[in-house]
């Protein structure tokens, strides 16, 4: 390990004992930690930004790019040119149209993506789940699969059930007006047991993630201890 | 004889009063006045020397008004301005209390002596009424007199000007000048064709604001007019317009609201007064923080995982198993051809680096030598954790296409090229990369499920034929099992579990299954705290403010 390691090994050994000294409550140390790592943040996004967007893929181009390649870039330099001046208060209506540019491009790649790339091949899962030759592909796991196909249907109608903001179009007295039908209330309560097991997975998950991040922790610090007092 | 005409209701007070002896106005600024002195400055208000000399203030003879005609009409009486109208100075005595009154004169004890106290008090009345009556008839009798002469002489000067013209604005004037004296500088000025009735209307106004009756937040009608504070308010002469909210007060219209509106109105009120009212300005508390329950669990947490890493004992605790996720990847890894490409997509923050190279760790380091790596990040960090990871594994990337900064472009562009067949040189070099770019199989290193699926959903439709493997952290997991299911993945590892099974049976040493038990001790030591403080709530409670 050379010196420069060294260092930048002790400077992060003293950041992480300033973050765990919050376990004593707030402190000077803690909130110095956390304003070091916003600023220190802030600006390494800002020269990523200059070093690995605009002069690789705007500037270099402008001044070295053939001309097929200058022309391209007209379009993303007036864009950019135009959130610039809206950002003058007096031109902001000039930031209209990168914005619009940049919400429309980005409404139609995550609606695209979603249809076809969740919406339809789930379902398709879902349908492909009740496809008798998968159920009797392995003879003794027909009715594990069978019942898993049934789980899955009654999951996702359950949940798409209580996801269902609708009412009743009969109703039958006046506390029937913000009711649901009976059969999608029904089966709302399944979809919530089902929604219920899928955020305590998460939960679960949240834990072991941040588990298995003080355990990363601690094992820095019992390295750099090591280190510090190894050689003594 | 000095005295002090009330700036509020007109009233005649003595020198010696502090306060207005009908409405309880202050007379501290009131200026003295001297009946004598001022009507012989003016010499033109012999009419209402009515009000001073009888020492009657206009309120009480606004209820006698009232009261004379009530059983008539139950309204103000008519004043017939133009002379034609009968006066009001008809004894409207009941018959029976005249003959009741006449027994009781001739025959002393015709009634009884009760009887005679009763008819003795009526009679009382009677006479003061009638007094108080004569004083009005003959107040409406010198303005009719004075409009008559008024009307004459408008008629000798202007014969088109209308005869309730100037006469009753002048005895306004006049009237109105004493009390301008009194409260300071105001100046009224009415309208030059006002009718005289409008004096009237002025005085029923100036009692109902007098009593507080005006009902101007009912009728919609113009505030009280409250001359003090107009006088103070503006030193310069001001308009006061009278003769509309005197109306108003005359038939005030009535505002229909229903139970429900009511209330309504009533919330919003006390909505609007609320917001203005002052607050003490509370600091925010969180709670009693119960530190040394912290510091307690800290150390137990933080002790029993140091003490299983550090100890270099192994415990008898389960090892973990391969699941078929991670034995999906390592497959799909396995099975790239010769001189493949292998695109690395980094996009996690630094906290979760520990975890996610613990996962990605047995995946890169089984990779073939002639494997070529591609990299690319779209979290801001992610070339430093790109740096350090594959520095850590020795492996030397070929090519590194930089950040993205907003993975669903970096996602569609990169999916868009794979799946397109032309060449597209008239990109920047950046961008012209992303589109030549033909990879053997992909690996998304990720910490968070939506971009993690922003990368799923844009590659397995536009290049479904790419194998695409997902390692992630445990948290991100459950959410994307469904694209697992599915087929659009190959192979997800998600945390831990299913890592540490690939990592000990490829490393067989003491590092990884120390880990892996720390991680066992805790997460058990995570439960009992859970478990724990449902007990506790479920005994004592959840107590608000408390903050374990």
């Amino acid at each position: 390990m050379t010196i420069s390691d060294y260092i930048w090994s002790l400077v992060g050994f003293l950041l992480t004992i300033m973050v765990l000294s919050y376990l004593v409550g707030d402190n000077f140390f803690f909130r110095l930690a956390v304003h070091l790592f916003i600023g220190l943040t802030a600006g390494y996004v800002a020269v990523l930004l200059v070093r690995q967007i605009l002069l690789p893929q705007l500037v270099i181009p402008l001044v070295n790019g053939s001309s097929p390649q200058r022309f391209w870039l007209v379009l993303p330099l007036a864009l950019v040119l135009l959130l610039l001046v809206g950002q003058i208060p007096k031109f902001s209506a000039a930031a209209i149209i990168p914005l619009a540019y940049l919400a429309g491009l980005a409404a139609a790649i995550v609606i695209g993506g979603a249809v076809f790339g969740t919406l339809l091949p789930q379902s398709r899962s879902i349908l492909d789940a009740f496809d008798p030759g998968r159920w009797y592909a392995l003879p003794e796991q027909t009715w594990l699969r069978i019942l898993d196909a049934v789980v899955m249907l009654f999951g996702t109608v359950g949940v798409l059930s209580y996801f269902h903001f609708g009412r009743k179009i009969k109703r039958e007295s006046q506390n029937d007006a913000g009711k649901r039908p009976l059969i999608l209330e029904g089966l709302g309560k399944v979809g919530q047991v089902f929604i219920g097991v899928t955020l305590g997975a998460v939960f679960a998950g949240i834990f072991s993630t941040a588990l298995i991040a003080l355990i990363d922790r601690l094992v820095f610090i019992g390295e750099m201890l090591t280190r510090i007092f190894g050689g003594l | 004889m000095p005295f002090l005409i009330c700036p509020d209701c007109g009233a005649e007070n003595p020198l010696t009063a502090e306060i207005c002896q009908v409405c309880g106005a202050s007379l501290a600024d009131v200026i003295p006045m001297d009946m004598d002195n001022s009507e012989a400055d003016d010499g033109e208000n012999d009419e209402f020397t009515l009000f001073s000399a009888e020492d009657k203030d206009l309120p009480e003879l606004l209820n006698d008004l009232k009261q004379d005609h009530e059983p008539a009409g139950g309204g103000l009486p008519e004043i017939d301005l133009a002379g034609e109208g009968e006066s009001s100075e008809v004894d409207d005595t009941p018959e029976w209390l005249d003959v009741i009154r006449k027994r009781a004169h001739e025959e002393l004890d015709a009634a009884g002596e009760m009887t005679q106290r009763i008819v003795a008090a009526q009679e009382s009345l009677t006479r003061q009424n009638e007094e108080e009556r004569a004083d009005y008839a003959s107040w409406i009798e010198e303005l009719r007199k004075e409009t008559r002469e008024e009307a004459v002489s408008g008629t000798e000067g202007q014969e088109e000007e209308p005869l309730e013209g100037p006469a009753p604005e002048k005895a306004k004037k006049d009237w109105l000048s004493r009390v301008r004296k009194a409260s300071g500088k105001l100046e009224t000025h009415d309208e030059p064709n006002a009718a005289s009735r409008n004096l009237l209307d002025w005085l029923v106004a100036l009692e109902e604001e007098q009593t507080g009756g005006m009902p101007s937040g009912e009728a919609g009608v113009t505030q009280p007019v409250d001359l003090r504070q107009r006088a103070h308010a503006d030193e310069s002469t001001r308009e006061v317009r009278v003769g509309d909210g005197a109306q108003q007060a005359v038939a005030p219209k009535r505002l229909d609201l229903s139970r429900e509106e009511r209330e309504q109105a009533d919330l919003l009120a006390t909505t609007i007064a609320d917001e203005s009212t002052a607050r003490p300005v509370q600091p925010i508390t969180f709670g009693r923080r119960r530190w040394w329950v912290e510091f307690i669990l800290a150390f137990f947490l933080i002790g029993g995982i140091c003490f299983v890493l550090f100890s270099g004992r192994l415990f008898l605790l389960p090892e973990p198993p391969v699941t078929s996720g991670g034995q999906a990847v390592l497959n799909s890894v396995a099975d790239l051809p010769e001189d493949a490409e292998l695109l690395l997509v980094f996009d996690y923050q630094p906290a979760f680096a520990g975890e996610l190279e613990w996962v990605a760790a047995p995946v890169l380091e089984a990779l073939p030598d002639s494997v070529k790596v591609s990299v690319i990040s779209t979290s801001a960090s992610g070339p430093l954790l790109a740096d350090s990871m594959l520095e850590r594994l020795e492996i030397i990337p070929a090519i590194d296409l930089g950040y993205l900064p907003a993975e669903a472009f970096g996602a569609y562009g990169l999916a868009a090229g794979l799946a397109s067949t032309q060449a597209a040189e008239f990109l920047p070099k950046g961008a012209s990369e992303l589109f030549e770019g033909e990879f053997h199989g992909i690996l998304i290193l990720s910490d968070n499920a939506e971009r993690a699926r922003v990368w799923v959903e844009q590659l397995s439709v536009l290049t479904p034929e790419t194998p695409l493997n997902l390692l992630v952290t445990a948290q991100a997991g459950p959410m994307l099992r469904p694209y697992v299911d599915s087929g659009q993945v190959t192979g997800m590892m998600a945390g831990i579990s299913d890592a540490a099974g690939l990592e000990t049976s490829r490393t067989q040493g003491p590092n990884a299954s120390q880990r892996w038990q720390a991680y066992q001790v805790g997460l058990l030591t995570l439960i009992g705290v859970l478990i724990l403080g449902v007990l506790l709530n479920l005994r004592g409670g959840a107590t608000q403010g408390d903050d374990i």
